[in-house]
């Protein structure tokens, strides 16, 4: 078989492919983790709601029961003066003396609401907040989303990247296979032209060509799923080496399967592709 | 068989290949077209055979209009037709067998009917004991026959031969001829281009002439 008499050149074809996908791979781990951490982040976007001073028992019990009816809200927690002030100590150990001298809390009651899923985009938030403060017995109502957006921004921009970087290292691999492919139709130059003479169709002739092309792009495909593979397993096994956020972001899971058979899909449509580039060498 | 009407083929700059030619071989015909070298007897075959396209003028080639042949339909014609060259274009590294059955390989032929008709070609040629040898441990004559074997093995309507006996000796260029007047009797119409005139001469056949691009006899 072709694929064997030309397996150096055949190698490099498929190595190029791999490393391409394991650019592009690498990204989309890092997407998929950073994806996950947004997740679990988003989960816990919040919207505070001050309570009025005055405000009479029966409004906040007025309030909390309208809250619970709307589909925005996931789930609601009221926290009295007393235990928004031991909330606060908890968090901020080293203020405790500062708050433990004034003479009066400071703090008012307020309620924590947990936005359910579907409800905690920027906008809707915005718009759920104002529509917080103007109900009676509410001082001020706010959220605290900038960071999550920015997460958000973050993922898009790795995924971005890897696909931009995959994807001029990816039309590399392309033009390498489509090369390899050419010198092996040069290769059999004379009998592809015999078998032209004879009445063999086109694609009778190319057939072969474009699934060995195919192979060796799916076989990159194979090799960068396993050298990501592998990455991510050394990583994790490893104590030492990168930042420890990256570390954290590339061995927290694997990717999902159908994003590896993505990759494969890709190595495989590289392969193809840059076989029928080469295919226009075959005349008429 | 094959009618070329006003046919002209122009390589561009002024280079003409062939001249109005107007032609007829008739169906269970021999004829030899023959001239000098250069006179455009190589281009007018690959004509024939659709390598080439005609610059203008009507080729029919067994009731297939060559000349308005689309790309998909080029293999349809080649089908039926047998072609055989002065190099012989035998693939090196497939054996005798290998090269006459990949003819019906390409074609789709069941395995067992590319067998049976392979045997049976290659012993009409007399070539039953080098079956398995290779087109290099063969001489000149026998991969010439080699070359006609597959060219024939497609029980082509019409057989083209390009200088077939350019690369033989006298003795073994008058059995291919012979041959090729063994396979015109068992009904294919056979079109043999050659410079070679004693060989054409001996034979006494009918006799196209090319100089310079244009047909001289009729």
């Amino acid at each position: 078989m072709n694929l064997w008499r030309n397996r150096f050149m055949n190698l490099v074809a498929s190595f190029t492919i791999a490393v391409s996908l394991l650019v592009l791979g690498l990204f989309l781990l890092l997407a998929h983790n950073l994806g996950g951490v947004v997740a679990a982040v988003g989960s816990q976007v919040t919207v505070s709601v001050y309570l009025r001073d005055g405000a009479s028992e029966e409004q906040r019990s007025r309030l909390m029961e309208s809250l619970r009816g709307r589909p925005e809200v996931d789930s609601i927690e009221y926290f009295t003066p007393q235990a928004a002030l031991e909330k606060f100590q908890k968090l901020f150990p080293n203020m405790r003396e500062v708050s433990s001298e004034l003479e009066e809390n400071p703090l008012p009651a307020s309620v924590e609401i947990r936005i359910a899923e579907g409800h905690r985009d920027p906008q809707a938030l915005g718009r759920f907040t104002e529509e917080m403060k103007r109900l009676p017995g509410v001082d001020d109502a706010d959220f605290d989303l900038p960071w999550v957006t920015r997460l958000r921004e973050v993922v898009t921009m790795a995924r971005a990247a890897g696909i931009s970087l995959g994807g001029v290292v990816g039309l590399a691999a392309i033009l390498t296979i489509a090369s390899v492919i050419r010198m092996t139709i040069y290769g059999r130059q004379q009998e592809i032209e015999i078998m032209r003479l004879v009445g063999a169709t086109r694609t009778y002739i190319a057939a072969p060509f474009l699934l060995e092309s195919s192979l060796l792009g799916v076989l990159g495909g194979g090799l960068s799923l396993g050298a990501l593979y592998a990455i991510h397993r050394h990583l994790a096994k490893s104590q030492e080496s990168l930042v420890p956020v990256l570390r954290e972001l590339l061995t927290a899971s694997f990717l999902p399967q159908s994003t590896s058979a993505l990759l494969l899909l890709l190595g495989l449509l590289a392969g193809a592709l840059g076989g029928l580039l080469s295919l226009r060498r075959i005349s008429r | 068989m094959v009618e070329l009407y006003h046919v002209n083929k122009d390589y561009g700059r002024g280079n003409h290949a062939l001249v109005d030619v107007n032609m007829a071989v008739e169906k269970g015909e021999f004829v030899f077209l023959t001239g000098a070298s250069g006179a455009g007897k190589t281009t007018l075959l690959r004509l024939l055979f659709r390598e080439e396209i005609a610059t203008s003028g009507k080729i029919l080639v067994d009731g297939m209009n060559v000349s308005t042949l689309s790309a998909s339909r080029v293999p349809k014609l080649r089908r039926r037709l047998g072609i055989v060259f002065q190099d012989f274009k035998l693939l090196p590294r497939r054996t005798v067998f290998e090269n006459v059955a990949m003819v019906m390989e390409v074609t789709g032929v069941p395995r067992h009917r590319q067998r049976a008709k392979t045997y049976a070609v290659l012993e009409m040629l007399g070539l039953n004991h080098k079956v398995r040898a290779y087109p290099l441990e063969l001489s000149g004559g026998e991969q010439q026959r080699v070359a006609i074997a597959r060219a024939l093995v497609n029980e082509p309507a019409l057989l083209l031969a390009d200088e077939p006996t350019g690369n033989l000796d006298p003795r073994l260029s008058w059995d291919i001829m012979t041959l090729f007047k063994t396979i015109n009797i068992r009904g294919t119409t056979v079109l043999v281009a050659t410079h070679d005139k004693d060989l054409i001469a001996r034979m006494g056949k009918k006799v196209l002439t090319l100089d310079c691009g244009r047909m001289v006899t009729h």
